[in-house]
């Protein structure tokens, strides 16, 4: 196959941004600032007060998912004004809520809603329990189920990055306590993650009660692309595949690593990562095979 | 095991001072052995998995990210120079690195 095809990805959260962004990329705030308004109009007003530096929201989960969302729609508007479009989209966690806005299956509020809905059932279901992520590099998953399962079999693995890069959803006493383990074990770096919540856990499950009602009540339409899904690879292409997958997105893991194989063996060449940071480019570096990921920071102009 | 050169010693220095010039966007000439590679350079452990990767391919090593892990706990590296150190020591001795502790 020729390896021609492009493929935006949108991660999750954002780690941080650049004050010269503009600078690197003239004509990008102008389209970040206008989604901002939007944004700050029909969900909330703080968000108008985003600023890369002085108040970025980096500590405020649900601002944060918005933001890395607004981000995500704003790059990739970005691109389409410089006649760059993908082939491909996907999302990791919640960045599916850009890429499925990116396809056309669900509009910029929706995106909004079902950020803000998705995080106040996580918050119902979680309620009462401390919980946290962590990551842990440097070992493969059998040495990592070993560890889970020598200290808290409720602990998941909830997503792969790389061959030896793993996360982990579940109460936060256990994580601090495999994270320990994996040290011992010989993992090079393992890092509690700033998060409360056990993302992609079947801790999550009960989630699905009035979050998939929620999801019917939008109008989704069919992906005008298609996107691939983080948790099996497959590609959704129905309004009726779009919402199942925003649905069991909160409580089933996945694996960014074999979507990125997968995107590679569909033809993809160029990843460009619709985010703030270059995490996941930086994550490409560990994954086989030939292709090139583009970052904000590194797009041609 | 592998005999470690003046030439594989080169080589080695010359590898890790351009993927820290590259990766940290640091001129060459502004890193030496005694460069911190956290608080001078901004680097993280993700580098250093990276530059592992780099040496394994090059060398068509032996070796367990883990047993290397195991081995960086007790024998934390800081600076340039102790990480060149430290390839070289994996270059040299790959999956028996840990024996060097008995």
């Amino acid at each position: 196959m020729t390896q021609n095809k492009v493929a935006f990805v949108f991660p999750a959260f954002a780690i941080g941004y650049r004050e010269d962004q503009n600078l690197l990329q003239p004509g990008f705030s102008e389209i970040l600032k206008s989604l901002i308004r939007d944004a700050s109009q029909c969900i909330d007003p703080q968000l108008d007060q985003f600023h890369p530096t002085a108040c970025n929201f980096l500590d405020d989960e649900l601002r944060n998912q918005y933001m890395a969302y607004i981000y995500g729609c704003a790059i990739s508007g970005f691109l389409h004004e410089r006649n760059i479009n993908p082939h491909f989209l996907s999302g990791l966690s919640m960045g599916i809520y850009a890429a499925l806005k990116e396809s056309g299956a669900i509009s910029f509020t929706d995106g909004l809603f079902l950020i803000r809905k998705a995080f106040l059932e996580i918050e119902v279901v979680t309620r009462g329990q401390e919980y946290t992520m962590g990551n842990v590099i440097g070992l493969n998953e059998s040495d990592i189920r070993n560890l889970l399962e020598r200290s808290d079999p409720s602990t998941q693995i909830t997503n792969q990055m790389a061959e030896f890069a793993f996360i982990l959803s579940g109460k936060r006493l256990s994580i601090e306590k495999v994270l320990r383990l994996a040290k011992d074990e010989g993992a090079f770096h393992t890092r509690i993650l700033n998060t409360e919540k056990p993302y992609h856990s079947a801790f999550l499950e009960k989630t699905n009660v009035r979050f998939e009602p929620f999801v019917r009540s939008l109008d989704i339409k069919n992906p005008s692309l298609p996107v691939l899904s983080v948790i099996d690879q497959s590609q959704l292409l129905s309004a009726e595949q779009v919402v199942k997958e925003i649905t069991r997105n909160l409580y089933l893991p996945f694996n960014w690593y074999q979507t990125q194989l997968r995107l590679q063996k569909m033809g993809v060449w160029y990843f460009y990562e619709c985010g703030s940071s270059q995490n996941l480019a930086k994550n490409a570096k560990f994954i086989s095979g030939s292709s090139v990921f583009l970052s904000l920071n590194s797009y041609p102009s | 095991m592998a005999r470690i050169t003046e030439n594989t010693r080169n080589e080695v220095k010359d590898v890790v001072y351009n993927f820290f010039s590259e990766e940290c966007e640091v001129e060459k000439d502004r890193i030496n052995d005694q460069t911190n590679i956290i608080s001078d350079l901004d680097g993280d452990s993700l580098m250093f998995l990276e530059l592992i990767e780099i040496f394994k391919k090059k060398y068509k090593l032996d070796i367990e990210l883990k047993t290397i892990g195991k081995y960086a706990v007790k024998h934390p590296v800081s600076t340039i120079g102790e990480l060149i150190d430290m390839q070289l020591l994996i270059i040299e001795h790959e999956n028996r690195l840990l024996e060097l502790e008995k």
